[in-house]
């Protein structure tokens, strides 16, 4: 209880600082909206189906980009780790493309794919494409020579070897590749939506400022935040719900 | 029952194992005695068919083998009942899955915890886990590799026992590696020495030698020195 109290605490005076800061006049409200100003505004663009509307059309390509991320990412893994000679030939393109910023990448798949989902969903997978893929590598990796002994001496067949005992083994590392790579993607949709979207929580702030909106910057800056934690601790609770008695690395 | 001839076994260039020929005793538990780096559980897993021996034959085929290792060896993300369940056909209905597992455990008196995971088991109770998958898959030849070393003293003597009235139950043909003279004696119908990687000596049992000769016997037999050129029984 106490703890939860203490975790409480740092935003509570944060914000009563920065309520503190508006009031005192030391900050122009242009620059700096007081709290209780950007709780007004986020209602009023609530009521008004702005940010539902935006907060959908990001939400909707986070959710089409990570699956076929998640999809891409991990069957290449499956397929690196299966046959050699591919990991061979796509380490190098694969070493330079990380080292790529997903949002350099903009200009050219505006001219080929335009402003809309296509680039959206494009930036998302680029951007949460490496974390799944190189941890799910690592993952499948870690099946010990002992397990395999024990697969072959019980002569388990290549489906139940995969089901019980690979993908058990690679689970933990796959997992833990997931949660980074949605907070790759969070970011890396919410920088495109500033420069090459029409909709979105990117969007939004791009357009308030361009109206001057302070306060609407501010409201989608927090609720990009916001939706980002509720999500990442909804992925944490499910994970600790559904894996977490069977694997001792996920209850932390 | 001869179930290797003339097997030859190396790692790299270093011979393991020089022209083993293994007579058994069937439907008893045959111990591999020998000091550790003598080559016992490589002979156990040319056995079993998990290693190639680069010469001679395995004259059993590696389907009629269940392997007991060392450590248990559960998959720590799958339940008791899970782990039992691998070693049996994929296709078998769920009912008679369950069936099985329930009377296998019940056999390794570890009845009612068909949903515990691995990490909530006791050392010993995980080993007979692990016995109870090999039996499951009803092998004619239960290879073991030094299966109780890692238990305390009670619970070792505790699964001895058991596996003594398992193996007169089921009829298997048990070999079980093991460096200690005194299991080797407590369990063992056949006694092979293992020494240098190549079988020193061969005692039964039931043979007319006291059991103090036996045992000063076995101990001098795991001291002397390997005598590679040895022409093995």
């Amino acid at each position: 209880m106490f703890a939860r109290i203490r975790a409480l605490l740092t935003p509570f005076l944060a914000l009563l600082f920065w309520q503190a800061l508006a009031d005192s006049g030391w900050v122009s409200a242009y620059l700096l909206p007081a709290p209780l100003t950007v709780l007004d505004t986020f209602f009023r663009l609530y009521a008004s189906g702005k940010l539902t509307l935006h907060v959908h059309s990001s939400l909707f390509r986070v959710f089409w980009g990570f699956t076929a991320s998640c999809l891409i990412a991990f069957l290449l893994a499956l397929l690196v780790c299966r046959f050699r000679p591919l990991e061979e030939l796509l380490t190098a393109p694969l070493a330079l493309l990380r080292m790529i910023p997903p949002l350099a990448m903009v200009p050219l798949l505006i001219l080929w794919l335009g402003i809309g989902h296509a680039t959206q969903i494009t930036i998302i997978v680029l951007a949460s494409f490496f974390p799944i893929f190189l941890n799910s590598c690592a993952g499948l990796r870690r099946v010990t020579a002992a397990q395999r002994e024990l697969a072959n001496s019980l002569h388990l067949g290549w489906r139940r070897y995969y089901r019980y005992v690979l993908l058990p083994a690679a689970t933990p590392s796959i997992v833990t590749g997931v949660r980074l790579a949605f907070g790759y993607s969070w970011r890396a949709l919410i920088g495109a939506e500033l420069i090459a979207a029409s909709s979105g929580l990117g969007y939004l702030i791009i357009d308030a400022q361009g109206m001057q909106r302070t306060d609407e910057v501010i409201v989608g800056i927090l609720t990009i935040g916001l939706i980002g934690w509720l999500l990442d601790q909804l992925f944490s609770w499910a994970v600790v719900r559904t894996l977490g008695r069977r694997f001792a690395e996920l209850r932390a | 029952m001869l179930i290797l001839s003339r097997v030859r076994f190396a790692f790299a260039h270093h011979t393991v194992l020089h022209d083993i020929t293994l007579d058994v005793r069937e439907d008893g538990i045959n111990c591999l005695l020998g000091a550790s780096g003598g080559g016992k559980s490589t002979l156990l897993r040319v056995t079993a068919g998990l290693l190639v021996p680069d010469e001679g034959t395995v004259h059993i085929t590696p389907e009629d083998c269940a392997v007991v290792f060392q450590d248990p060896r559960l998959l720590p993300w799958l339940t008791v009942e899970e782990n039992l369940a691998l070693a049996l056909p994929a296709r078998l209905e769920r009912r008679q899955r369950d069936r099985a597992v329930a009377a296998i455990l019940e056999e390794v008196q570890l009845a009612g915890l068909q949903k515990h995971l691995p990490d909530e088991l006791s050392g010993g109770m995980a080993q007979r886990v692990g016995l109870a998958r090999a039996l499951l898959r009803r092998p004619r030849f239960l290879l073991m590799d030094e299966p109780f070393a890692a238990l305390d003293a009670i619970t070792r003597s505790e699964l001895q026992q058991m596996l003594l009235e398992l193996i007169r139950r089921q009829r298997v043909t048990c070999l079980f590696v093991t460096h200690d003279i005194n299991e080797a004696l407590a369990i063992g119908d056949a006694i092979f020495v293992l020494r240098g990687g190549c079988v020193a000596e061969r005692f039964d049992t039931g043979d007319s030698l006291d059991p103090r000769r036996l045992r000063e016997r076995l101990r001098e037999q795991l001291l002397e020195p390997p005598e590679p050129e040895k022409v093995p029984s």
